[in-house]
């Protein structure tokens, strides 16, 4: 019994990196309709850029204030010079266009950074808490989810700029028409995907140890975690990223061999997909022929 | 030469690279050999990703998993069973061919974006899932094969026979692609890439071509694998992480572009080319469209 709760509460703990990509993922399904298959590799680059100002000696918190705005500015320029030509093409020219930065992000992290696994610093330590529960690792990266999906929250419920994203994602003709300028409110949304998705990378890269293809198997999860909440609800992204959280440690522990946790997400994910494409919380999509 | 029409040139053309490829080993260094031998499996797995995602409009980002199937058919055929190489090509194929259609199912419900998604985890998934069963695979040290040599009659070293092994299935899946592609198959196949709603309505059977197209393409890449395994007499998890995926997706845009939505739905509505649409679902197999139509058809 006490194994199963360590287990569920480490199973929480990566669940909320889980969520943090889901809910980058998502925040730019919501704005343009396409999932960025690059989300993963651009959130292994901001930790690079974490890693190299701990390297320099910045102190951790500094250096991840730093990475988080660099990544924002760096979604921003993304949005602005690569996605916005693509943003009326076909899916399939959308897609190819995300595959070649994940490329791009992948071979030039192995280019400057190396492909040498480097390890990555903790700032929570690696204390047993509440005996032996729960790590205070584990128990860090849970605080922290949970506050940057606070300031989310508060930023897209309470500000005015939220307030305006939100409109430009649901409708953008009429949000063009009151005069919210749709296309930076897209590049905004990129930035803070992008700053999310540095926020799980640094989260995650203690545990994983930081190479340039440490995330590809989160962005994996991710997808499950996404797509089991349903992709139109940020929200269910978070639920949805606890839950697989929990369920790959659960049962990865007491089911199946390790090796096949991946393949246990697919199954997953096509599941999900034939059978409920819309998610437990997720609007059903209507096509209209 | 001067009275040769425009087909005869392009019959001319493929000789002459037929006979130049025919050549090549004889030119340069064993090593570019064996280049030129990878160059023409990628070729073939090309040819495959393309039918799927060029002509039927099915994203695929994993095919680096049809290819693994393919290797790993090979080598575990010859490694544990002592089955002769040649005869390895054909199960790798059928194998992949049975998974792709398999897999083709679930896809019939997934469109565009979400089978991207599925087929990038699939991709991600792979080499995790070929450590598993070690039993089968040798684990992550993968299997280490001998390379076969070239039959007794035929003075060749063999990387070159390799260079001709390959070249001899290039030229069979290329002549069996561009036929299908030609036959009321392949034409079923564009019409539901470039509008499936009519395709259906025009009797054309969705599910099955797109479940079929899922695994001709399975098998051509399979066939490539299988090719693969023999030409570089190693197999293992790490030589089909995603990046090999993604590599062919990026072969098959680079390289091998599609015809373009304008040039096929000219060939699938056009009166010049006397096939009139509504004959479309009950012409016999064959090169219906014929050299008489202008080269726009084709």
């Amino acid at each position: 019994m006490e194994q199963l709760l360590q287990q569920v509460l480490s199973g929480l703990a990566t669940g909320a990196v889980y969520a943090s990509l889901a809910l980058a993922l998502v925040m730019i399904h919501q704005a343009t309709e396409s999932v960025n298959f690059a989300q993963g590799e651009m959130a292994m680059f901001s930790t690079y850029i974490a890693w190299m100002f701990v390297q320099a000696g910045v102190p951790f918190w500094i250096a991840f204030v730093l990475t988080v705005a660099i990544s924002f500015l760096g979604g921003v320029l993304i949005e602005r010079v690569l996605i916005r030509p693509v943003e009326s093409a076909p899916v399939l020219s959308q897609v190819i266009v995300f595959i070649g930065l994940l490329v791009i992000f992948n071979s030039t992290a192995g280019w400057i950074f190396t492909y040498t696994v480097q390890e990555f610093p903790s700032p929570f330590g690696d204390t047993p808490l509440f005996g032996d529960m729960i790590t205070s690792s584990e128990l860090g990266v849970i605080g922290v989810t949970l506050v940057v999906l606070a300031l989310l929250y508060l930023f897209f419920r309470f500000t005015p700029l939220g307030f305006a994203m939100r409109a430009a994602a649901q409708n953008p003709e009429s949000a063009r028409l009151v005069g919210i300028r749709v296309g930076w409110m897209l590049a905004i949304g990129w930035g803070l995907a992008a700053a999310v998705g540095a926020v799980a990378g640094i989260m995650v890269a203690p545990v994983l140890f930081l190479d340039p293809n440490m995330m590809s198997g989160v962005l994996l999860y991710a997808f499950a975690a996404a797509l089991l909440g349903g992709i139109s609800s940020p929200g269910g992204a978070v639920v949805g990223g606890l839950v697989v959280g929990v369920l790959e440690n659960l049962v990865g522990t007491y089911l199946i061999p390790t090796e096949l946790k991946l393949t246990v997400a697919l199954a997953v994910i096509i599941i999900i997909l034939v059978v409920k494409p819309s998610g437990l919380f997720g609007t059903v999509m209507v096509k209209r022929v | 030469m001067v009275g040769l029409s425009s087909d005869g040139w392009r019959r001319l053309g493929v000789l002459a690279a037929i006979a130049a490829a025919l050549a090549l080993p004889w030119l340069v260094s064993n090593y570019h050999v064996f280049q030129f031998t990878l160059a023409m499996i990628y070729a073939i797995a090309l040819l495959g990703l393309n039918l799927l995602t060029g002509y039927n409009g099915q994203i695929s980002l994993g095919h680096g998993a049809f290819f693994a199937i393919g290797g790993y058919t090979a080598a575990i055929l010859i490694h544990r069973w002592g089955v002769p190489y040649y005869l390895t090509i054909p199960p790798a194929g059928l194998l992949s061919f049975v998974i792709g259609v398999l897999f083709g199912l679930p896809a019939l419900r997934l469109e565009g974006l979400y089978l991207a998604l599925v087929t990038l985890s699939m991709a991600v998934a792979t080499p995790q899932f070929l450590k598993y069963f070690d039993s089968w695979s040798g684990g992550s040290q993968g299997i280490l094969l001998t390379k076969p040599a070239a039959p007794g009659w035929l003075p060749v070293g063999t990387d070159r026979w390799l260079y001709y092994l390959s070249l001899a299935v290039l030229i069979l899946v290329f002549w069996a692609g561009r036929n299908l592609l030609r036959s009321r198959t392949g034409r079923a196949l564009v019409a539901i890439r470039d509008h499936p709603i009519s395709a259906t309505a025009m009797g054309v059977n969705t599910s099955l071509y797109k479940t079929t197209a899922f695994g001709v393409s399975a098998l051509l890449t399979g066939v490539a694998g299988a090719l693969a395994a023999l030409a570089t007499a190693f197999v293992a998890p790490d030589s089909f992480s995603p990046f090999l995926s993604i590599s062919f997706i990026v072969g098959s845009v680079v390289a091998a572009s599609p015809p373009s939505r304008v040039r096929s739905s000219a060939a699938s509505s056009s009166s010049s080319c006397r096939t009139s649409p509504t004959k479309f679902p009950t012409r016999p197999r064959g090169r219906s469209t014929g050299s008489s139509c202008p080269a726009s058809c084709t």
